[in-house]
């Protein structure tokens, strides 16, 4: 990064020149012992005065080409203006939160009060063809994240009202209400709750395992938002395509994939891959109220942990089994103490990997190649090189934005990797957490409210 | 296992979802990305053989100007405008005679004992030393002139904006102006889409002027009368190129043309005639730019060639091989 | 029994606070971005003056065809019979022919006027944003053709996968308010 390469073209001719120039005649006419001292004035003064000017001749060559007059027609002609089409109405965007407000409320009411998995169902129909098919799944919660971060940090871009309120009514709900906005507000988890056929039930190992992968691809999303560098959420939403009925094709292999892997696994994205569902799991462990499985008292059938497609009813503890296991105190301590090790390899891993994220970024990644790959200036095929050749920005304008990129990921990569330090820290520590249960209970953090286990419980009320 | 079929099924998916994600990741990269497959080719005319250059390039001056607006010349002398000076120098580039302006100069044009400069709606007229003799000015809401050039008696205008060439006497006295329409099938008057409208009066007092809507040169008699024109259409070397070329041109001694374009920009020789005799400046000598502008010329007594080039902000001189 | 109360109550103390600092946390980031909240949407939108006409609109659009589209600055148009927008660079007459035409799908639709002048029209059906008609037109003639995101087409993703591989930055965020950058009526600000 610190080797800097003479990309620029030089005008030879120029260079060698011999000939004195009229600047420097102009110059010599000046009163030559105060010369040095005035050159840093004038160096100084002329970049202003070229910056000035390089913006005053972008705006007069505008101007006079919009000043030129048109012919005059004498046929009666009359010039049409161009159409340019109005974009959504802000009226419907309003209206798009309205409903997200709706909704919410309804899964509440139909997952809490009315215990009804049906009419979640037809709720997350509903919400398919809303917020999926209709509004082609943009907006979205889970995408918001990064507008959310992007606000932060970026002091050019502000967040709108609307996408403020779909980041935080879910969130908010969650912390009251539980994951309701999985259960029935999510376009995203609609479409593959209803491809569900034959669940299998996953290891608990493998389970606690890719439940990390969400907290990683949420820590990368801010990451990669926070330095300007791409919006990954919104980049590999496997679904869009899908309600847009129109994408690439390896959008449509994703989604695809995504779908088939759904019919056995229940929903793979929002339980292994959403980033949202990081944020809304940890409201709704300590949501005020939450889902029951039962309305009365459990009378231990077990019925509802075989419709659970989730993996998310924790059984009732034994208590003979814990002591046996050696799951204790001891343990609880080892597991406490070594957290900090964790958060240190964390911070480890992202000092070490910086270099390789900030890759993402264009900048960064145009500025290495050019850098590692002078002669690929000569390729006029490389659209990329060629407009930045043409540009005018120098090579070293382009390392030094380059470098500032960089150093922005170099803290934010250590930051990222000590959060997921934390992350495997505590879910280790978790996994010696005893806590008594007596009954079949759904677990805060993973239930999504989907209300399957309220159809299966023989308990009336 | 119970499901073996189901878990092989499962393990698949998730490669191919993560073949996909990291594909898709490393395809939108500079170097992987596919070339312009809508690119607009000129390459083929930005080549030109060697042997159609009759001119090189020998020394050139940076003119001291963020905006050179144009050039003309007198004997030995050259004068040049831009930001808001006049500026004249000898051929070794000092510096003889500087004069600034309220208002930013459009064009030059040097005849006998006057200087004349265009400011857009109005003409200054000066003396060698610079001191302003006179000043006239042009109605209209549309005038926008381009170029002036004189002989013994007239000075004509070049009103790009009304699409008109104005004559005035020496002290000012507008005689009449014309819109160059003639009875001739293939001439519409004049077509002028941009602000580039060049006119010049060669060593035997014909007037030329520029219809760079159809790419032609046509000669006129003093008060307006079409005598003659040649054309030469096509991106082609030997042919001007896209809309409103040539945008500059001037005169050699023999009556020759030294034309200038811009787009593909270029300066070329034609004989009197009309007929392509080479090339001064092929394209490649030229930044490439989208938006290249035709760099302002003129013709010193030694034969020198001067051209302006505004995207480099440099005086270039072409002298014959 | 009192022994289970108390254990349970102090549960439900830590679970409260735990709640209530989860909300304020949720109330401090929304007060963070509600400080420079705006009202108005986003939208994309192409700064003609900074688009160097690379061909990717055309090609990395999640529409087929892409959303963006060449618009017609009429006011900026000379309306010349030799246009540097229609005609490929090497067409041999200036005619209608196909053969003479540059644009790939043939959307640029030529309407005579009166002697000498042309009116040139998009075909907003046909038109798939390549850019090449701005290429000849920019370098060319007026520079009266150029790209815009057109909004009835656009879906407006959260980040604009064109704008991600844009070789010039020229595609921003703009107010959905102010969604055209029209060259002639909207002027580069800088």
């Amino acid at each position: 990064m610190n080797q800097k390469t003479n990309i620029e073209s030089s005008y030879k001719l120029q260079a060698n020149s011999h000939k004195p120039l009229v600047n420097s005649n102009l110059l010599s006419k000046m009163n030559t012992e105060n010369w040095d001292c005035k050159l840093a004035v004038m160096k100084y003064a002329k970049f202003v005065l070229f910056t000035f000017a390089f913006f005053l001749s972008t705006f007069a060559l505008s101007a006079q080409q919009q000043r030129f007059p048109k012919p005059e027609f004498d046929s009666g002609y009359t010039q049409p203006s161009p159409v340019t089409p109005e974009p959504r109405a802000l009226a419907l965007e309003y209206f798009d939160v309205l409903v997200l407000l709706l909704v919410l409320s309804a899964a509440t009411y139909l997952a809490l009060k009315s215990r009804s998995r049906q009419g979640i169902l037809w709720l997350s129909i509903f919400t398919l063809a809303y917020f999926g098919f209709y509004r082609n799944g943009c907006i979205c919660s889970i995408g918001s994240i990064q507008n959310m971060v992007l606000s932060f940090f970026d002091p050019g871009y502000s967040v709108s009202i609307t996408t403020l309120l779909f980041f935080l009514l879910p969130l908010l709900f969650a912390l009251f209400f539980g994951r309701v906005f999985c259960a029935g507000a999510c376009p995203l988890g609609a479409i593959q709750d209803l491809v569900i056929m034959k669940p299998i039930s996953l290891p608990k190992w493998l389970n606690k395992t890719l439940g990390l992968i969400p907290y990683i691809y949420l820590a990368l999303a801010v990451l990669f938002a926070a330095t300007g560098t791409d919006f990954i959420i919104c980049r590999y939403d496997p679904f869009v395509g899908i309600f847009r009925m129109d994408a690439k094709f390896h959008m449509i292999v994703l989604g695809v994939a995504f779908l088939l892997m759904g019919m056995f696994v229940a929903r793979p994205y929002c339980r292994f891959l959403c980033p949202y569902g990081v944020l809304l799991s940890w409201m709704s462990r300590f949501s005020k109220w939450h889902l029951a499985i039962t309305p009365s008292k459990c009378i231990q059938c077990k019925l509802c942990t075989t419709s659970c497609p989730f993996d998310a009813i924790d059984f009732p503890t034994n208590e003979k089994e814990v002591v046996k296991s050696g799951l204790g105190p001891k343990r609880f301590v080892t597991y406490a103490l070594i957290i900090p090790l964790w958060v240190a390899l964390g911070v480890f891993v992202g000092n070490r990997s910086h270099t390789f994220l900030s890759k993402a970024n264009p900048t960064v990644y145009l500025a290495e190649l050019m850098i590692s790959k002078p002669e690929i200036k000569d390729d006029l095929d490389n659209i990329d090189v060629q407009t930045f050749r043409a540009s005018g920005e120098s090579m070293d304008e382009l390392v030094l934005e380059a470098e500032a990129i960089r150093d922005k990921f170099y803290t934010g990569s250590m930051i990222a990797g000590g959060f997921l330090g934390l992350v495997i820290g505590m879910t280790l520590l978790n996994t010696v957490v005893f806590r008594k249960r007596q009954d079949y209970e759904p677990h805060k953090g993973n239930c999504l409210s989907c209300a399957r286990c309220v159809d299966y419980c023989p308990v009336e009320k | 296992m119970k499901n073996k079929g189901i878990v092989i099924f499962l393990i698949v998916l998730a490669v191919v979802i993560i073949a996909v994600m990291v594909g898709d990741w490393y395809s939108k990269r500079p170097d992987r990305m596919e070339a312009n497959k809508f690119e607009y080719n000129i390459e083929e005319f930005r080549k030109v053989p060697e042997e159609l250059i009759l001119f090189k390039e020998v020394k050139n001056f940076r003119v001291g100007f963020e905006n050179p607006a144009g050039i003309t010349s007198s004997g030995d002398t050259i004068y040049l405008v831009g930001d808001q000076k006049l500026k004249a120098i000898d051929i070794d580039g000092q510096l003889l005679l500087e004069i600034d302006f309220q208002d930013k100069p459009t064009t030059v044009e040097v005849e006998g004992e006057n200087i004349y400069l265009a400011f857009g709606k109005s003409v200054k007229v000066l003396n060698r030393a610079g001191e302003i003799q006179d000043e006239w000015n042009i109605e209209g809401e549309n005038t926008y002139v381009t170029a002036i050039s004189g002989k013994e008696d007239f000075v004509f205008v070049a009103d790009a904006g009304n699409r008109k060439i104005l004559r005035y006497t020496k002290n000012g006295n507008l005689l009449d102006s014309f819109e160059g329409k003639a009875d001739a099938d293939d001439l519409h008057g004049f077509i002028i889409p941009s602000p580039y409208f060049d006119i010049d009066v060669n060593e035997y007092g014909d007037l030329w002027a520029v219809n760079p809507g159809i790419h032609s040169l046509e000669q006129y008699t003093d008060n307006g009368n079409l005598r003659e024109h040649w054309q030469a259409s096509g991106a082609q070397t030997e042919n001007f190129s896209g809309c409103c070329n040539p945008a500059h041109f001037c005169f050699l001694e023999d009556g020759s043309f030294v034309t200038s374009e811009k787009g593909l920009v270029r300066i070329k020789i034609y004989k009197s005639s009309g007929e392509f005799l080479g090339v001064v400046a092929p394209p490649t000598k030229f930044d490439d730019k989208i938006e290249g502008q035709a760099p302002d010329v003129a013709v010193d007594n030694k034969g020198n060639i001067y051209a302006l080039d505004f995207d480099r902000k440099v005086l270039r001189v072409f002298e014959k091989n | 029994m009192e022994k289970k109360n108390k254990a349970q109550s102090r549960r439900k103390f830590i679970r409260n606070g735990a709640r209530l600092s989860l909300l304020l946390s949720l109330g401090a980031v929304s007060a963070a971005a509600l400080r420079k909240v705006t009202t108005d949407g986003y939208v994309w939108q192409i700064d003609p003056f900074k688009c160097t006409q690379c061909g990717r609109c055309a090609t990395e659009c999640v529409m087929t065809p892409s959303a963006v589209k060449c618009i017609h600055a009429f006011d900026l148009c000379g309306y010349c019979d030799l246009c540097g927008g229609y005609l490929k660079p090497d067409a041999n007459a200036r005619s209608t022919a196909a053969e003479n035409q540059l644009c790939p799908t043939a959307a640029i639709e030529r309407k005579f006027i009166e002697e000498p002048y042309f009116e040139y029209h998009i075909n907003e059906d046909l038109c798939i944003g390549c850019a090449k008609c701005v290429k000849g037109c920019t370098s060319f003639g007026n520079g009266s053709l150029h790209l815009q995101i057109m909004h009835h087409l656009c879906v407006n993703c959260n980040e604009c996968s064109i704008a991600r591989v844009c070789p010039s930055d020229a595609i921003s965020r703009v107010q959905a308010s102010e969604a055209y950058k029209v060259k002639g009526s909207w002027t580069n600000p800088t």
